[in-house]
């Protein structure tokens, strides 16, 4: 059994990498545009481009990541746009993590004080400088838990791209669990990969800040 | 384009679909809602011995994937000689892994009572069984059920997981249909709707339950 699982350890850890950079990528895609459209919408004064981002951003947080991940994928095929599964992974996942990081960083903007823009203003800073001096080392700290809390489900969310065939740690588990029938040892491997991977994070987000 | 919606085995497909993922989120809700409140008044009492498991239990179910959870119970089990059916299965994998963040919800709402409420029930002599229901669970309840009510919707998303261990509910119909039509677009825009019509119901129930604390 130490010897099954010393062999399909390298798989393993190479499925691991890859859960680790695709959250990685997610995290960062998800983040920056959500924040940028949360700042934008808080710019304009118009309702229509607010209204479309609230549906764009309903829609993808109420449908299964999977259904997402399917469309984008397959849907992607039938118009000739073959995106691959890593590709197709990164884009329906980070369209899905935009939806909640906008919320999340609307809140928090919505948070901040409405005199801190009057101050802000009032001292002659322009918008580059009111956002980076004064807007958001309020709202990211106000942001933190809920972005990290969403980004936290990002890495165990990746296992879903398994149904499309991406090789991160769910998937390379079904393929060695359908080659050896080892069906706990390496169930095993891909929890204690989670584990080692998600716990300190947890750990890290719940700590009395 | 939607002429596949014609076709009735498709129809039926998709209407039993919805059926199997309405039951099974219901499921999974309602019994990881009654599963945290026990874990949560449970934690709650000074004398719970077994604290250290429920909070073990509790970050464990949080660190690991549901889909994770489903294959263990799906692969698993045959191998230890137990056989359920797909739906069982699922339902105790998906209850598993919801039933922890519920728990981290409500534990939040108990400790967001003042303490001065527990001792004034207790003050009035009422029963601890009446201060719990009377008092306290409404409390936590109040200040719970945003954070409750998303995962509802959270549990409707992830009952698509299903499918990947073997339970025919919308999203295995979904896939069933594209195989067969190769329109992928149109069918999953149209399941993608269908889910909504379910999380748009939960919304409803939050509204209800929103406007009847006011």
């Amino acid at each position: 059994m130490f010897e099954l699982a010393l062999a399909w350890l390298p798989r393993f850890l190479a499925a691991a990498a890859l859960t680790i950079a695709l959250s990685a990528a997610i995290f960062a895609i998800s983040g920056l545009v959500g924040l940028a459209l949360a700042l934008a919408t808080h710019e304009t004064k118009s309702a229509a481009p607010r209204r479309a981002l609230e549906a764009f951003s309903g829609l993808f947080r109420a449908v299964p990541e999977l259904v997402v991940l399917f469309f984008v994928f397959f849907g992607g095929l039938q118009i000739g746009l073959d995106l691959g599964p890593i590709g197709a992974t990164l884009v329906a996942f980070g369209l899905v993590g935009i939806a909640y990081d906008f919320q999340v960083f609307k809140g928090a903007l919505a948070a901040v004080a409405p005199g801190q823009f009057e101050a802000g203003r009032a001292l002659g800073f322009g918008r580059l400088k009111l956002y980076t001096i004064v807007v958001l080392p309020q709202m990211l700290p106000i942001a933190r838990k809920g972005w990290l809390t969403y980004a936290i489900g990002t890495v165990k969310r990746v296992s879903i791209a398994s149904a499309v065939s991406v090789s991160e740690i769910m998937y390379v588990t079904k393929q060695a669990i359908a080659a050896t029938n080892a069906p706990f040892l390496f169930l095993s491997i891909a929890v204690a990969l989670y584990i080692a991977v998600v716990a300190p994070l947890l750990a890290f987000n719940e700590r009395r800040a | 384009m939607m002429g596949w919606l014609a076709d009735p085995a498709f129809a039926s497909l998709l209407v039993r679909g919805f059926a199997t993922t309405f039951l099974l989120a219901a499921t999974v809700v309602v019994a990881s809602n009654l599963l945290a409140l026990a874990l949560a008044i449970y934690l709650q009492q000074p004398a719970a011995r077994l604290r250290r498991l429920v909070l073990a239990y509790s970050f464990f179910a949080r660190a690991v994937p549901a889909l994770a959870l489903l294959f263990g119970l799906y692969y698993g089990l045959p191998a230890v000689g137990i056989y359920l059916e797909p739906i069982p299965s699922a339902v105790a994998g998906l209850v598993f892994a919801s039933t922890a963040y519920n728990l981290e919800f409500l534990r939040s709402g108990f400790e967001s009572i003042a303490p001065g409420q527990r001792e004034a029930a207790r003050a009035l002599g009422l029963r601890p069984a009446i201060v719990y229901a009377k008092v306290l669970v409404p409390q936590a309840y109040a200040s719970a059920a945003p954070a409750l009510f998303s995962n509802a919707i959270q549990i409707v998303k992830g009952s698509a997981l299903a499918s990947l261990v073997a339970v025919d509910e919308l999203s295995a119909a979904s896939t069933t249909i594209v195989a067969e039509t190769y329109e992928a677009i149109p069918v999953l825009a149209f399941v993608a709707a269908l889910y909504m019509v379910i999380a748009g119901g939960v919304l409803a129930l939050q509204y209800l339950y929103e406007r009847r604390l006011r």
